[in-house]
């Protein structure tokens, strides 16, 4: 009888213990399905470090993270990490959907300091910092061939990319390039630039400067002129990826871990592909490098697990990892970028974008601002850069009235 | 008291952390005055509206004809007279509104006498004079969108006079609508909102509809509509005119047939984690999910075409995934996919319809289209206002129909429409995406969307018309707000507040003291001042109450004022707003504290978006708070101001006072106009 009720409690002991395993959930953004297994094996290894633990984790796709995100810290049921873009840390932070982690100065001699005060408001770390990868351009050499250009000597400024893009869609019919003017790309392509965002004081938007006007009409007259496809303002870098892979876009202005998409896509454009670094407007001299990085949610049932759990998928051994595993894309902690593997090459395209990319490290930069209420003043910047393209207002009105709509909110 | 006193005044005052004053009132006529709109919408072709109205005792309805039309058309016009006058329109009376078509000759030649014949299709001729009004359709549609303006001619004092000859410019006008366990209370007030936009169809977004096949499946939503909702919103808006195309996306956007963790076998990247796609080449796919939903569809709405997405579908995962996929290549499995899902319905003798971006796109646009059937209707959706969209002439002159479809940019709706007119395309449909369970979200939440609407309607019965924004930037919204819960006419008297005692920023801003500290080029000194008029509302206007907030130039600022009021009123009318933004939706940024003389209390919180949004958001995106004034700084940026009616539950108490109560956030309220609106019953 004894023994019956001992066994007894320790069975409910055991399946009382087993109830009691935390569940953490952590998202990221669009890696499934190219990297499944190097997700799963973070999952497991968490498990195995914490055995109290049942880690799951969610691929979100980009477009939908940040709705979701919000969603689910409204309902209460925020997931423990979230993989946020610097970006859109800056507009979660603002919504009030995130903890502010607690972390000691030797977890933050982890991480390279640039990145860290990426992630860091008002002295407070919302993210621990995570992967990135400087833009570089693959570029088909059949088509560059068919334009007469040399193959082996890729556009190397703006300029001269522009002026290639030009020559191919002469020669070929072929567009030669989507520029990044998309969605807000164009607060980036200014700083690329070295033209302003916004006063020293940050109190007023500074780009309708005539060096602004005349960026954007450099692209407008690009737009106009047919050299850029439609499918450049309302498709991004999809739109782009896709017609590179087709084989009827001459140059891929990417991150170097979508030149796999191109590889699974279609392997004989991928087999003409080499990869050039992003070319460098020379008044600026930077490269805006988004970086990616981990947070955790607003309401979260176990803080202190979940920024356990941010710190272990953005640790050094784990971030070079991924590293191997995406191929091209670089840690933010100081330990793993030292790596060699970084600094060898290959014949394909995947191997020289990672080489390429690495030489750019050091132009590379997160040009993402700061400023209140950032999703709506982007959405104006986006819809008057947008009318500016399509004709429907100048260069200079869309800007002086995107100025005037972020100086009434700054 | 010049603002020099007030500034002296409000430095002793800013020392309290709260303001209070007795009121100061002033009893009006017209605090709310309810009419109907001078401007019709849609923009009749050609109008003339000659002095006087047609009295409305002794006037009752003539019906010449048979067609349900004009069944419908009598029904609009009595819902009209209850709605708005809460009086009864009689099947007869001494003096006739007469609605007929031209297929009557008496009628016809009335028509041609009166010099507003028209034979277009959906066209129709009104006219209202001493002796009647009279409705002489080209045909029984174009009666009943005659009926519609008639609606608008409305007013409390008679049916005003009008000549108006009258046509759609575009051929097929649709609207998106949605399907969702929310649909009934929504649809039945959206369904006749469309007819009298002079819609002519519906798109009917219906990939959670509760299909037979679903239920037994076990991947039907519990957020769906019943299929027998389905049918009845089918039925509702085939008897106000509107066609109803089903929307089923295919290909991509198939997350419905996942829904539960099932059909997992038929995705097309196995992957995936968001399942996206299916599997093309898998034949279950057709005969066990798409064949079956698309034969129910066509049992459930009896539609001419069913509109099968196939939009977007590389955009998440990849696709090809599978190496059988990869083998034939994406442009084949698209090509046949729309021919097996084409031919199935054509069996079913219904129509196809598609959009435009996949089948298009820079990399297929050469080869693809040429493969498909040409009797599919193609929709283009561009989002972006531009000048022209030569993507109509593309795709008819690839040998299909070409639909535009717009969102809600500023005149991208009234751009593509005219665009649409000028290349001969078939008509426009003006898009709603609130998310497949977000029915309630088009009054509180994402209410710009249905003010689209009433920017499609105008446009795409007339795409030369002014775009409603240059008529007045408010149009648009006020209509939508008056469309979706329409309201009686009339006229409420009550009471002005003062509110020049409690004052704490001037709407100007000469010298970066003022409004928000930002300077003249950014200031309200163009809301006009004194006794105004704003929207349907009469307020007393010389500054803002304004509170607290987290910004510095907000920061020296009361936390609370509070007017003492000691009245009875139905309503209270606030005309406010916030001096900064902020991204939190729904925060709630402060509330008012309505005290009575018995000492209870009523919280009417201020969350943002909802009942108050800064001066500077111009998107509607809730209609709790009705739209105000309108208009520009010095430097030309638009602004807005909104109204609040707040609807007093003890109307029979004496209101004490009302206190105004920042949360010192980053959108701080600031009070501009407070109004009583009536006495108490």
């Amino acid at each position: 009888m004894t023994k019956t009720l001992l066994m007894t409690a320790a069975l409910l002991g055991l399946s009382a213990a087993s109830a009691q395993k935390a569940t953490l959930e952590f998202w990221t953004i669009s890696l499934a399905p190219l990297f499944n297994d190097e997700m799963n094996r973070l999952a497991a290894a968490f498990e195995k470090a914490n055995p109290d633990t049942d880690v799951k984790w969610v691929d979100v796709p980009a477009t939908a993270i940040e709705q979701k995100l919000l969603a689910a810290v409204a309902a209460g049921r925020p997931p423990a990490v979230v993989n946020l873009s610097s970006d859109m840390t800056v507009k979660m932070v603002q919504q009030g959907a995130l903890e502010p982690m607690t972390l000691s100065d030797a977890q933050k001699k982890l991480y390279f300091a640039s990145p860290l005060s990426t992630f860091t408001f008002d002295n407070k770390v919302y993210g621990t910092p995570w992967y990135w990868a400087p833009k570089v351009v693959a570029y088909n050499t059949d088509i560059f061939k068919k334009a007469g250009l040399d193959a082996s000597k890729p556009p190397l400024t703006i300029q001269t990319m522009i002026a290639a893009a030009k020559q191919i869609k002469d020669k070929t019919g072929m567009y030669g390039f989507m520029p990044n003017i998309n969605g807000t790309g164009l607060l980036y392509l200014f700083q690329e630039a070295g033209l302003p965002i916004l006063s020293n004081d940050k109190s007023k938007a500074v780009f309708n400067s005539d060096k602004h006007i005349q960026l954007l009409q450099t692209y407008i007259d690009l737009y106009k002129k047919d050299y850029i496809p439609e499918d450049t303002l309302r498709r991004g870098y999809v739109g782009a990826t896709e017609l590179y892979s087709a084989g009827k876009l001459a140059m891929l202005i990417t991150g170097p871990q979508f030149i796999l998409r191109v590889a699974n896509d279609n392997k004989a454009v991928y087999d003409l592909t080499k990869v050039a670094p992003y070319p460098i407007n020379i008044a600026g001299n930077v490269i805006h490098t988004p970086l990616m990085g981990m947070v955790v949610p607003k309401g979260v049932k176990d803080k202190a697990l979940a920024q356990q759990l941010a710190l272990f998928l953005t640790n050094d051994a784990n971030q070079l990892a991924f590293s191997k595993v995406t191929q091209t894309t670089f840690p933010s902690t100081v330990k793993a970028s030292g790596d060699k593997y970084f600094k060898a090459g290959g014949t394909n395209a995947t191997d020289q974008g990672r080489l390429v990319s690495s030489k750019e490290l050091k132009k590379a930069k997160d040009l993402t601002l700061i400023y209140p209420d950032a999703s709506k003043l982007n959405k104006v910047f986006k819809d008057n850069v947008e009318a500016a393209m399509l004709g429907q207002k100048t260069a200079k009105a869309a800007l002086d009235d995107i100025v005037k709509a972020w100086n009434a909110s700054l | 008291m010049s603002w020099g006193q007030q500034a002296a005044l409000l430095t002793a005052l800013l020392l309290s952390p709260a303001l209070a004053a007795p009121a100061t009132l002033t009893p009006v006529p017209d605090a709310l005055a309810a009419v109907p709109g001078k401007v019709l919408i849609p923009a009749p072709q050609k109008a003339e509206f000659p002095a006087g109205t047609l009295p409305l005792t002794g006037l009752g309805l003539k019906l010449v004809g048979s067609a349900p039309e004009l069944g419908w058309a009598a029904r609009d016009l009595k819902a009209e007279w209850q709605t708005r006058l809460e009086t009864v329109l009689p099947d007869s009376g001494s003096v006739s509104i007469t609605i007929g078509t031209r297929s009557d000759p008496a009628l016809a030649a009335r028509a041609k006498a009166a010099g507003l014949y028209t034979e277009q299709p959906e066209g129709y001729a009104l006219w209202v004079d001493q002796s009647g009004a009279y409705i002489v359709g080209a045909d029984a549609q174009g009666a009943y969108h005659g009926a519609q303006t008639l609606r608008q001619l409305l007013t409390p004092a008679g049916v005003r006079f009008a000549r108006i000859q009258d046509f759609p410019g575009l051929k097929q006008r649709v609207a998106m609508i949605y399907l969702d366990s929310y649909s009934r209370g929504v649809n039945d007030r959206l369904i006749p909102m469309l007819a009298g936009l002079k819609y002519n169809a519906v798109l009917i977004m219906s990939d959670y509809v509760q299909w037979d096949v679903a239920k037994a499946g076990g991947w039907a939503s519990a957020g769906g509509a019943s299929k027998a909702e389905a049918a009845r919103v089918a039925d509702l808006a085939r008897s106000y005119g509107l066609e109803p195309i089903p929307l089923i996306e295919t290909l991509g956007h198939v997350g419905w047939m996942f829904q539960g963790g099932k059909n997992l076998d038929l995705v097309q990247d196995p992957q995936s984690q968001n399942p996206y796609a299916y599997d093309t080449l898998n034949p279950e796919t057709y005969s066990r999910v798409i064949f079956p939903v698309l034969k129910e569809a066509v049992e459930t709405f009896k539609p001419k075409q069913i509109h099968i997405g196939h939009d977007e579908v590389r955009n998440r995962d990849r696709f090809p995934a599978r190496d059988n996929g990869k083998a034939v290549g994406f442009e084949k499995l698209f090509v046949d996919d729309t021919l097996k899902l084409h031919d199935e319905l054509k069996s079913l003798n219904v129509g196809t319809m598609i959009w435009h971006d996949a089948a298009f796109a820079d990399a297929v646009a050469a080869s693809l289209p040429a493969q498909l059937p040409k009797d599919i209707t193609v929709a283009s959706w561009n989002y972006s206002p531009a000048p022209d969209y030569p993507i109509l002439s593309t795709i008819k002159d690839a040998g299909f129909k070409a639909l535009g479809a717009s969102w809600g940019d500023p005149l991208g709706t009234e751009n593509y429409a005219l665009a649409a007119q000028k290349r001969s395309a078939d008509g426009m449909i003006q898009t709603r995406w609130t998310g497949y369970f977000g029915n309630p979200s088009l009054w509180d939440g994402q209410a710009d969307q249905g003010v689209n609407y009433v920017r499609g309607g105008n446009s795409f019965w007339n795409p030369g018309a002014k775009p409603l924004a240059e008529v007045d930037p408010t149009l648009a919204e006020t209509t939508y707000r008056d469309l979706y819960a329409p309201t009686p006419y009339a006229q409420h008297a009550g009471q002005l507040v003062d509110l020049s005692k409690l004052v704490t920023r001037p709407l100007s801003d000469p010298d970066e003291k003022g409004w928000i500290h930002k300077g003249p080029a950014i200031d309200l000194s163009k809301l006009p001042t004194g006794t105004v008029k704003i929207g349907a509302y009469r307020f007393a206007i010389g500054g803002a109450v304004m509170l607290k907030g987290s910004r510095g130039a907000a920061s020296d600022l009361p936390t609370q004022a509070t007017v003492e009021l000691n009245q009875k009123a139905d309503r209270l009318a606030f005309l406010h707003t916030t001096g900064w933004t902020t991204p939190k939706t729904r925060d709630t940024v402060g509330r008012y504290e309505i005290v009575y003389a018995d000492g209870s209390k009523v919280v009417q919180p201020l969350d943002y978006g909802r009942h108050i949004r800064a001066w500077t958001e111009l998107t509607p995106s809730s209609m709790v708070q009705a739209p105000g004034w309108r208009g520009k700084t010095a430097d030309g940026l638009d602004v807005n101001l909104g109204v609040l009616d707040w609807v007093n539950p003890k109307p029979g108490q004496v209101i004490k006072s009302v206190t105004l109560i920042s949360e010192g956030k980053e959108a701080n309220p600031a009070l501009i106009g407070l109004t009583l609106i009536g006495s108490g019953r």
